[in-house]
């Protein structure tokens, strides 16, 4: 149990988490103790109620990591990982694609998307995935204040079809090999299809969530 | 119910993220409003480690199920209110269903019945 403000101030300032987000806490957990001692608690009442430190250190460092997230290392991530995981997927091309039947082939190049999703999601920065979805499952009342997290999220997944977009215009315009291109692109296909089925149910919820929103505008 | 057969003990954490919830679909509210608010409605039945309902909040505020809006205190320090968004709303008409459907068959299962023979 916290004996004093200083100890309570000692605990977070231990936290290992995000730094704006130690200061965020300590506000909060400081607020929660002055509004209880102005309800009448005392201080040390108020210090107790917040429970375990090493219970809440537990649940706050899994949690908190999560809200780091900034644009330009998200997008940094985002672009060295697939031009990383593209480089790959033309190396596994050359030497192991091209040299089968179609149909064995097309199940290289699927078992290479998925090996080089894994790649990619182990390299994703922390917290990323559950950024995406909170950016596609986020309110669609009004249009949500743009924060870094937001950001983050958004320019890593931009970053992700960019590369994507670049190999493809690399193809149309020649810049590329065609063979190469398409030992790049087979997997990518594949990758696409994946989260063209999830795009497809996440713009159907997103639907289903403004039709109630709507009905109540009259529109 | 009455005080003395009240449960003791903590709430379940699933139930407490449902409660969290559908208390802020009345209201929003910051951290320690919450806390009041379920300490009067549950007669201080449940032990409720204060500290726990903040990294409650702030996993739904990464779910996008809250946001957050700044205000300022009486003691005049920044105070964080928590508001349900639309996803949040519907998260909680899910979990309130969820939980008010598993009471009702815990009830069945424990009232009492006639022994059979």
């Amino acid at each position: 149990m916290f004996g004093s403000r200083d100890e309570l101030c000692r605990f977070i300032a231990e936290l290992r988490i995000p730094s704006p987000r130690r200061t965020l806490i300590e506000q909060e957990l400081l607020d929660h103790v002055d509004s209880a001692v102005a309800a009448g608690a005392t201080e040390l009442a108020a210090l107790h109620a917040l429970g375990d430190p090493a219970e809440l250190r537990r649940s706050l460092e899994r949690i908190e990591p999560a809200f780091e997230l900034a644009p330009p290392r998200a997008i940094a991530i985002a672009l060295v990982s697939s031009i990383a995981t593209s480089i790959g997927f033309a190396l596994v091309g050359a030497r192991i694609q091209r040299t089968g039947s179609y149909p064995t082939d097309l199940a290289l190049a699927i078992a290479t998307g998925v090996a080089g999703l894994a790649a990619m999601w182990l390299a994703a920065p922390r917290g990323i995935a559950a950024a995406i979805w909170a950016e596609a499952r986020a309110s669609v009342e009004r249009r949500p204040a743009a924060t870094q997290r937001r950001r983050a999220a958004v320019g890593y997944v931009a970053s992700l079809i960019g590369v994507f977009l670049a190999v493809f215009a690399g193809f149309i315009t020649g810049a590329l090999p065609e063979t190469i291109s398409n030992d790049i692109l087979a997997p990518w296909a594949f990758l696409a299809l994946g989260y063209g089925v999830y795009a497809l149910i996440v713009m159907r919820r997103a639907r289903h969530e403004r039709e109630p929103l709507r009905a109540s505008r009259g529109a | 119910m009455a005080r003395d057969t009240a449960p003791k003990g903590e709430i379940p954490k699933g139930a407490l993220r449902a409660i969290v919830l559908a208390l802020l679909a009345e209201a929003p509210s910051h951290g320690y409003g919450l806390c009041q608010t379920l300490a009067q409605r549950t007669r201080s039945a449940f032990e409720l480690s204060e500290g726990t309902l903040y990294p409650l909040l702030h996993e739904l505020e990464l779910e996008a199920l809250v946001e957050v809006k700044d205000s300022i205190s009486e003691t005049g320090r920044k105070r964080r209110i928590y508001h349900l968004t639309r996803a949040g709303r519907r998260e909680t008409e899910a979990k309130r269903a969820h939980w008010l459907a598993t009471a009702e068959l815990i009830a069945e299962l424990l009232a009492p019945r006639p022994r059979s023979a």
